[in-house]
């Protein structure tokens, strides 16, 4: 994504045409995440405008040379967790693939990537993990300190959700052939 | 974005784990690619535009509220350091208004007596000269205007005495 440093230079400045710009730019990056982690559309809908709504808010604090879309994301992630804690759902829970047994998984297999199914199969806890570990390249010292939980929790739900993936039986159906 | 589906791509169950991470993380950097991006919600800039308006006058009628706040605040100490002032002035001047007129009428006092007893061939009982001298010395050295109303007092009392000697009873040396 090609991202004009001069544009950061004139939001700094608060140039509210240059952050509806930024907005036009990056929203859809910042939404994609939003909506992979909440799987909610009003969730991340609201998520994005707190977002967006913070970012100006804070514009002042920004350097010219921040990665916008990171820093945006990272906002982002901050106001997910938020929202899982005010839903209450910030428990530690076990990490097991959940099988809907009236969806075809084996379709969904064959239609999707896998890792889009198994954030689809989780907690939403887990699916920001898994989401700011797989995808947002996050080391597990960042995703502890953004989640205020300890390193080895972050661990666990990986490695447990990889372990997971191999007790799928429909996968192993659909891989086997 | 790569459409293969899994089965074509990954065993899981014969995969290692080290192995079925580096294929997730390759998964989850493809979701990161511009065709992979949902559209926002119609709507959504519009409403983070007005939500930016009400942000902007919330912070600006914050900030006048706090000004008025202090200026009512410092209007109002200012108020009673005022009244406060005033009425120590007022209090101060009358004070030293009461003095000032008890200090000229026992001036006036003295001067009477002064002017009876030069007139009078009175014979001055003992002591009255020293009394005097001295009462004359502390009013001398007097740094008030308190301590020389006190001192007059004093001096229109010996004056008094001179002048109007008590009288005895009738019967009061009679055998």
């Amino acid at each position: 994504m090609i991202w004009d440093e001069a544009l950061t230079k004139r939001i700094i400045n608060g140039d509210k045409l240059a952050f509806e710009l930024c907005y036009r730019q990056l929203s859809p990056a910042v939404f994609t995440a939003i909506y992979r982690v909440c799987q909610d559309n009003e969730l991340s809908k609201d998520i994005l405008q707190e977002t967006f709504l913070t970012a100006y808010q804070k514009v002042e604090k920004l350097k010219p040379d921040t990665n916008m879309l990171a820093w945006l994301k990272r906002v982002a992630f901050n106001k997910t967790i938020n929202a899982i804690k005010r839903l209450n759902k910030f428990g530690d829970e076990d990490v097991e693939l959940k099988v809907d047994p009236n969806h075809s998984i084996s379709q969904s297999v064959e239609d999707e990537r896998l890792f889009l199914l198994i954030l689809s199969k989780v907690t939403l806890v887990e699916r920001l993990v898994l989401w700011l570990y797989f995808v947002e390249q996050y080391k597990h010292h960042e995703i502890a300190e953004l989640t205020g939980k300890s390193l080895s929790y972050s661990k666990l739900i990986i490695s447990r959700t990889i372990a997971s993936i191999k007790r799928l039986p429909i996968l192993g159906e659909v891989s086997n052939g | 974005m790569d459409s293969k589906n899994i089965s074509s791509l990954v065993d899981p169950y014969s995969m290692p784990d080290r192995e079925l991470e580096r294929y997730l993380i390759d998964q989850g950097k493809a979701e990161l690619e511009l065709v992979n991006q949902l559209e926002t919600p119609v709507g959504s800039w519009q409403e983070i535009e007005s939500n930016l308006l009400k942000v902007e006058t919330g912070v600006k009628s914050e900030y006048q509220q706090v000004k008025t706040k202090n200026i009512t605040a410092w209007s109002k100490m200012l108020t009673i350091a005022a009244s406060v002032s005033f009425i120590l002035v007022g209090l101060l001047s009358w004070q030293n208004y009461k003095l000032q007129s008890q200090l000229k009428s026992v001036l006036v006092a003295n001067y009477l007596f002064e002017e009876q007893f030069s007139k009078s061939s009175r014979t001055t009982y003992v002591g009255f000269s020293s009394e005097l001298v001295n009462l004359e010395k502390e009013l001398q050295s007097a740094k008030n205007t308190e301590e020389k109303l006190n001192i007059l007092i004093k001096r229109k009392a010996i004056f008094e005495k001179q002048l109007n000697p008590k009288k005895g009873v009738s019967n009061e040396f009679s055998i």
